[in-house]
This record gives C-alpha cells, structure tokens and sequence, in this order.
C-alpha cells in the first residue's frame, strides 16, 4: 500500500451534506458504453495541457493509462491484462476455466463487462475498468458533458456521482469487497485458494493511491462541493461494514458442508505463520485462542468514529459486534442474527457520517483514538494495523489541507506515517510489536 | 516440523542390526493395556548397576546406558521442565489456566500421569516422561525383571512390549497423537492457538531420533524377535490412521460454532503464506480454498497396501476421495466415511506388521513414494515431511539388511540430507525445492 493521499493536492473544507443511503443500488441504465476512446481525445481528457477556463486538468486519461511510472500506474487501466499475465493465467487453470478473459466471474470485475447490446462501436473491453465502469454509460451524458452545462446536469443527464462518498464507496466496493448478490462480481475463498490476491481496502486511501485522476482546488469545491479525507474515509468503513454483513446475510454464504464462506474471515486469522506464539486475548471479540475470526477491522475503526460522533451507536456497535464474535462459536443463525443487528448500526452510522462536520477537534480526536486502539493490544492484527495505518494516512491529509499542520508538522507525522506503512507492508513477515514501535513513533509527532 | 532435524542422521549411527519379520500377533487398534501398577519412579531404575550404567556389566543382555541417553539428550525427560519455561507459561496464561505443572491437559503427556494412588515413594512427577510412561508401573514386574529372568516373563509380569510395532504405535501415539477420548491427553486447536508447537510423527523415525535407548543386535533379536525399520515405519502409518479416523468419529470434534475440531486438518492448508502462488487445482474431490483433513498417513498407507494388499490400496484410495468430497456436505458425511478408512486401516494393521518385507518391497516402496512426488503437481508439506521420513526407514532398512555398498550409503545418506533440508521449516516450504532433492535421491538408488 503507498500512501499517496499525501502527495495529492486535496483541499478540504468541511461537511459535505449529500442524501447518503447506505444500500444505494447501483443504478444500472439500459444506455450504451461508448469506450475509452471516446473519452480521451486530446482536447477532452487525454490532454498534455488543459485548455484555457477548463475546469479540470484535462490530464484523466494520461493518468489512468500511463505505465512510464511503475508507482504511478492505475491498475484498474491494468485490470484485464492481468487476467492474461501469469498470475491470472494459473488462476483460471486452478479454476478449471478455459480462459480468464472470457469468463465472467474475472470480467465483471476486470473489465467494463457491459453486454454486448450496451457496448458503443469504440468500446474495447480489453482497455479493463475504463472510464466508464465508474462514471458511468456516457451515451446519455456525453452530449450535455461536452456542451459545458455544469456538473449538476452532467448528473442529471446520467453521470454516476463518484465526487460523494457514499455513492463513492458503493461504486468502489462494488468490485473492492464485491456484490454479494451477484457470484459473478463477489471474490470467494476459492477464488482466493486459486490464487487470487488477498484485497486491502480503504476508500480514501485508495481513491489516493489510485492514483486520482483528478485535483481538488477551488473551481472543484465550486462545482461538486468541499471535499473531507476523513469523512470519505469514515463513511468508506461504514458502507464497507454494511456489505461485509450482507455478505453474511446472504443465503448463498450459509456454511456448506463443513466450513462458512471463509472469504468473510481475516485472512491472518488463519494464514500466519506457526513458529511464533502470537495469540492474545481481545476485549473487543471476547475469542479463545486457535479461533477463526472474522474480518473486524472495518468494525474496530467505526467504533471509533462513532464514539467521537455518535456514542450510543459507537457503544452498540461494540456490544453487537461482541455477540457477532461470540456467535461464531455457537452457529450460523446466531451469526445471521447478530449480523442483522450489526448491520442496522452501521447503516444508521453511514447517514451520521455523511453529514458530520469532521472539525479539527474530530482529527485530532480520532487520530488519539486510533493510536490507543493499537497501543492497548486489542487490535494488533496485520488487517487491524493496516487500517489504523490507512485511517492514520487520511487524518493526517485532512489536516494537512485544512491548512492546520506548520511545514514541520506535516513533515513530522508524514516520516511517522513511513514508519507505519512500512511496518505493515509484508503481510507474510509482520510483527505486531514493529507496528506498536512504529504508532508509538507517529504518537510523537501529532501536534500537541 | 521434525523434532530434532540435526538427530535425524543418528538415526544411520544406531547400530540396529536387523532382519526380518516380526511375527507380532498384530491387532489393528490396540487397546492400551490397563496399567493397575505402582510407578516406581525413574529412581528405581537408575541404579549404576541397571539402567545408569557407565559400562555394561558383564552377560548384561542391554548396554545398560538407558538412562544416561534418556537424561542426556531425551525430550522425554525435559517434557516436565518444558511446561516451567517461556513457551510453557505463555501457554498456560493463554489458556487461562494457572499453571501448566498442575493442569491434567498438560500433565497427561508431559508426565508419567499415574494417579497418586499409584506412585511409590521415589516417584517424581517432575521427571517428565519417564521410564514407566512406556514400559508400564513396575511394581508388578520388577522383581522378575531384576531376577534377570526371560524378556517373555517381564511381558507376562507386565512389562509393556515396546518392541513390538503395533504396541509401540498404540503406545507412542498415545501423545503424540494424543487420546481423542481424554481431554487430558489430546491437543486441540485451542491449546495449539494458545502457542503448542505443530506436532509432527512417523513411529520409525521419531524411534531413532529420541534417540533410542536400545540396539538392536543379535541378543536383542533373541531375546524380543526380528526388528525391521520398514514394518515399524508401515505399522505406524496403519494405527495412525485408524486413530485419525477414530478423532473423526469421536462426538465432541463436531462443529461446535463455525468449525470442527481443526486440529484434526492439515496446519498447513491454512497455515501457508498466501502472497505466493501455490498449486490447489481440484485433484483431490476438494475445491481451491478448502479445510482440508490431513492425509499424509493415509497416503504412505496406500503405497504400503499397493504392494502387500492391492485391493485394500483401491479401496483406502476411493474413500480417501470421498471423505475429501464429504467435507463439502457434512460432518456425518465425513464420519460415514471416517468409519469405512478406519476400518480398512484396522484391517491393514496386521498385515503390514506381519509382514516379512523383502529387499524387493524396499526398492518397490522407495520407487511408489518418490513417484508420488514426482507424478503430481502438488506435494503437500505434510506429504513431503511423511515420504522423507518414510524413505529414511527404507534406507535405514536396505542398510542393515547389507543391501548397500559403502558408497551408495554414503551417496543415499546425503541425498537423504538433502531431502531433510528441503522442508526444514514448515514455512519456508516449497514443493520446486523438494521435488528437486526427492529427484536427487532418486538417482542415488541402485539400479
């Protein structure tokens, strides 16, 4: 993971009062995707220089498709020609497929994988998650969107919303955590035995390290409004913490035979090394040792949150997700039930989240929240360390932008910041006490 | 892991002269004997002129030196001690327990646990596993065993016969796979998430690198019968699998929560890095990303049978297929088929330590393992651990049967070391490495 979210330039301000619904369905129109081609022209945005007035850099296509900087590179642009390289090659093989680019549970999320009645005459499906996978159809908008309307009618006319955190972290989790209802876009524990990559996510911290494609500056915040890491990033968790419930609450993830969906599960919960003792108790799941547990360090961060921003949700959410542990001991349908409850707090949680105000008071707050969660041992797991580390990255951006840190404060926390991602950048070799050497480091350097 | 990597050639000094045949009246799942004895207490037998003995007195039947190798360098004897250091501690306190020298889960194997009613007045508790956890309480025997009578007359006054391969199984398996009926004598997951180590075990192997406090020369043979590296090697694949399948069988390692008893699957199946790519493919009726059971025994066991009792290889083969399948519908799926393998492996067990292996069975056994490296594309780490160790007793074997010259023992033995480097740690295991020393080892054999 690379913490980009430093070096992009992403001006904040506050609140960002959008209609937030926590199970937005994806709207889905009949309209035609008319390819990558008809985006990046050099005068649209496949441009060296923008136009004069233009509100954008012009730039969004060189982003995404360049490959001269291998630590710049937009995998998504990447996304299909894996499925053809030796990883993706030997996937489809242990899968039994005869071919990973043309099987659709690799498509669907490799690729803009629109049927073919949708695809205009210049879509290639080979250009992977294009433009379009997330901004949406353009035959619809294209028009309005070259006309200079305004980013209202662009969305009026059919451009999916990516600037609003939720409609972002629905659209990025789509494929980021997968669509439950739909097996073909939902990465199983099969998949994953076959050889699929383990898959981190954080919606802010990614949106970053994409890296974006485009700049926040004023004419941004004039036309899609003000724009917070920490709020993207909280709500990235809420909405996340919903979907990985749903993922339980879905019929097709009943235990068959004699194991769950172990996809559900922390992946270091189960493949660790065995020559060093590791195991200690967690207040915060109440689990023995030798347990398998599940992927909880979406949980452990929205506690967090909503103990700064709404506590009796932030202190039920603890308490349910205690029964959610515990119910993993006992059977499947106290999981389903405590997952339900878990649920219902977290799609409470993405409306609070997504119109709070996140105020300097709240970085700072949330950053010593952080920090104590990995100081107190409840959650020095890789996938627990790995997104204190990401959650850390967005604070400090956000303060970083709101112009509250001096030059040397940024720099202080942004070496801490180094020290964090490098103590979890092998999840194979991580040690939970470089990680706490590490926070304890980056603890020394929030401004006081 | 194997305990003892650096024991493992020892194993090539034992001079365990042997040949044949050990007509044992075998049973395939032995009770372990009740042992209604006084333990003694190792004290009883330490004595300079018994088993501590810095020369063997003279017409002595034994070197004498038993206790000195068991208090030099037995794990046996530091099994107490163990429980007192770091690793022990930190496994009581993650068990919540208060003390791992006073809790049954850890004394009932790291002990002779004879209840206190049945220890005598030198017995130590803190001796660890000591002489009379394997040879049984003493008060009934010793004094026919001073007396200096036949080894069949101690048998008879109680001694356990440790020489005797299914006995020995039932005995040391006991612990080291543990009781699945007794709480204080089997490791669950729990207690190896709370920091137990994985524990590794092939009955011929582990024999050797205790190390042995025995040798096996012509007035051993005398006095307890032929001694065969290989029938003791195949005799433990056979109870150990029967005992696996009994742990399936056994009601409270049914899913309890989420999950069955894990520590009855293979560590690694789980237990693997996951950033490299490894070969799942859907070979064994199990799909990528399963739990799967550990099979390594019944793996050496179908070699065995291949060539002592085909039929009984066929059918081990489908059930193992189908217990496989079964773990993706139910856990009395599974037990249907846990039943039917124990069965055969039960049946299995007399056959193989009944029978007389001939240097053609060696050089057919050696042939059947390495093809099982050779001929797929997925050794599992448990596999590649149990055909090395299985290998190593066929050499150990084809050695003492004089079957090899002194420089394709000397060639066989590196090739072997090479074998033992290859999965030294179950981390750093990869099958490329392996395949290339099991090939190495493969020339070494004599045409």
């Amino acid at each position: 993971m690379k913490l980009y979210a430093l070096a992009v330039g992403i001006f904040v301000i506050s609140t960002l009062a959008i209609a937030a619904r926590a199970d937005a369905q994806i709207q889905e129109s009949g309209s035609k995707h008319l390819g990558v081609k008809s985006c990046s022209g050099d005068n649209c945005h496949g441009a060296v220089k923008p136009a004069e007035h233009s509100a954008v850099k012009q730039n969004e296509y060189l982003i995404w498709s360049q490959e001269t900087d291998p630590y710049k590179v937009d995998k998504h642009h990447r996304a299909y020609a894996a499925l053809k390289e030796e990883r993706g090659v030997r996937i489809a093989h242990n899968l039994g497929l005869p071919d990973a680019v043309t099987a659709e549970i690799c498509l669907n999320c490799h690729a803009d994988n629109v049927p073919e009645e949708k695809r205009g005459p210049r879509f290639d499906i080979s250009d992977g998650v294009g433009c379009e996978a997330c901004h949406g159809a353009a035959e619809d908008w294209l028009g309005v969107h070259l006309s200079g309307a305004g980013h209202q009618a662009n969305l009026d006319a059919g451009l999916y919303p990516t600037e609003k955190p939720v409609q972002r972290a629905e659209k990025c989790l789509s494929c980021h955590f997968g669509e439950t209802s739909d097996e073909k876009r939902f990465v199983t524990h099969r998949l994953m035995g076959a050889g699929h990559p383990r898959m981190g996510f954080e919606l802010d911290t990614y949106t970053a390290a994409e890296p974006a494609h485009f700049t926040v500056d004023k004419k941004y915040i004039e036309r899609k409004g003000p724009v917070n890491d920490v709020q993207v990033w909280a709500v990235g968790q809420a909405i996340s913490l919903v979907r990985r419930m749903d993922a339980i609450l879905d019929p097709k993830n009943t235990p068959k035979g004699i194991q769950p969906e172990l996809v559900l599960f922390d992946c270091e919960s189960c493949h660790h090394a065995m020559s060093q003792i590791r195991w200690q108790p967690r207040k915060s799941t109440g689990l023995g040792p030798g347990s398998v547990k599940l992927y909880d360090a979406n949980a452990v961060m929205l506690r967090v949150i909503a103990a700064r921003v709404a506590p009796g949700l932030g202190k039920a959410l603890g308490e349910h997700m205690l029964a959610l542990h515990h119910a993993t001991t006992l059977n499947w349908d106290r999981v389903v039930r405590e997952a339900t409850e878990v649920r219902q707090v977290a799609t409470e949680l993405v409306h609070k989240l997504s119109s709070h105000d996140f105020t300097r008071d709240d970085m700072r707050a949330l950053a010593e929240s952080i920090i104590a969660i990995g100081l107190s041992g409840d959650d020095t797991d890789y996938s627990g360390a790995e997104q204190v580390t990401m959650a850390l990255g967005s604070i400090v951006s956000a303060m970083k932008m709101s112009g509250y840190l001096s030059t040397d404060q940024s720099k202080a926390m942004n070496d801490g910041l180094i020290g964090l991602d490098k103590s979890i950048a092998n999840n194979a070799t991580y040690q939970p006490a470089t990680f706490v050497k590490a926070l304890k480091d980056f603890q020394k350097a929030v401004p006081q | 892991m194997l305990a003892g990597l650096s024991r493992i050639f020892y194993r090539f000094g034992v001079a365990s002269a042997l040949t044949m045949t050990l007509a044992s009246a075998g049973q395939g799942e032995v009770e372990l004997r009740r042992d209604d004895a006084i333990h003694l207490g190792v004290a009883s037998c330490v004595g300079g002129n018994c088993h501590s003995a810095s020369e063997r007195s003279e017409g002595s039947s034994v070197p004498q030196n038993e206790y000195l190798i068991w208090s030099k360098s037995d794990k046996h004897h530091r099994a107490y001690t163990v429980l007192r250091e770091e690793r022990g501690l930190r496994i009581a306190r993650n068990l919540g327990l208060t003390n791992a020298v006073t809790a049954e889960m850890c004394l009932g194997c790291h002990t002779d646990p004879a209840p206190p009613a049945r220890r005598g007045p030198l017995f130590q508790i803190s001796d660890g596993v000591g002489c009379e956890a394997c040879h049984g309480g003493a008060s009934t025997w010793l004094g026919v065993h001073i007396s200096g009578t036949r080894h069949s007359e101690n048998l008879a006054a109680g001694l356990y016969p440790t020489e005797q391969p299914v006995a020995r199984a039932t005995k040391c398996l006991s612990c080291h796979f543990g009781d699945p009926a007794d709480d204080n004598k089997f490791v669950t997951h729990r207690i190896m998430g709370a920091g137990h180590p994985r524990m590794g075990f092939e009955l011929d192997t582990y024999t050797a690198v205790e190390p042995a406090h025995f040798v096996v020369n012509q007035r051993y043979i005398e006095r307890k019968g032929p001694v065969n590296d290989v029938q003791v090697w195949a005799t433990g694949q056979a109870v150990e699998l029967a005992k696996r399948m009994g742990a399936l069988l056994e009601s409270k390692h049914a899913p309890n929560g989420l999950f069955p008893e894990l520590v009855l699957f293979d560590c690694q199946s789980c237990h693997h890095p996951y950033n490299s790519l490894r070969g799942e493919r859907d070979t064994t009726g199990l799909a990528q990303g399963s739990l799967k059971l550990y099979d390594a025994n019944a793996a050496m066991l179908r070699v065995i049978a291949a060539r002592l009792a085909p039929a009984a290889s066929t059918a081990l083969g489908s059930r193992m297929l189908a217990l496989e399948r079964a773990s993706s519908e139910s856990w009395a799926a599974i037990q249907g088929q846990a039943y039917e393998i124990r069965r055969l492996a039960t049946a299995l067990s007399p056959i193989v330590s009944s029978h007389d292996f001939t240097r053609e069975d060696l050089r057919g056994l050696a042939d059947r393992i390495i093809a099982l490296g050779s001929t797929r594309d997925d050794v599992p780490y448990p596999e590649a651990e149990q055909a090395t160790m299985a290998l190593a007793s066929i050499l150990s074997t084809a050695k003492f049967f004089g079957n090899l010259n002194y420089d394709q023992l000397a060639a066989m033995s590196k090739a072997m070391g090479g074998l033992y480097g290859a999965f030294a740690s179950g981390e750093s295991y990869r099958q490329e490495p392996f395949l290339k020393a099991l090939r190495e080892f493969q020339r070494t054999l004599p045409q």
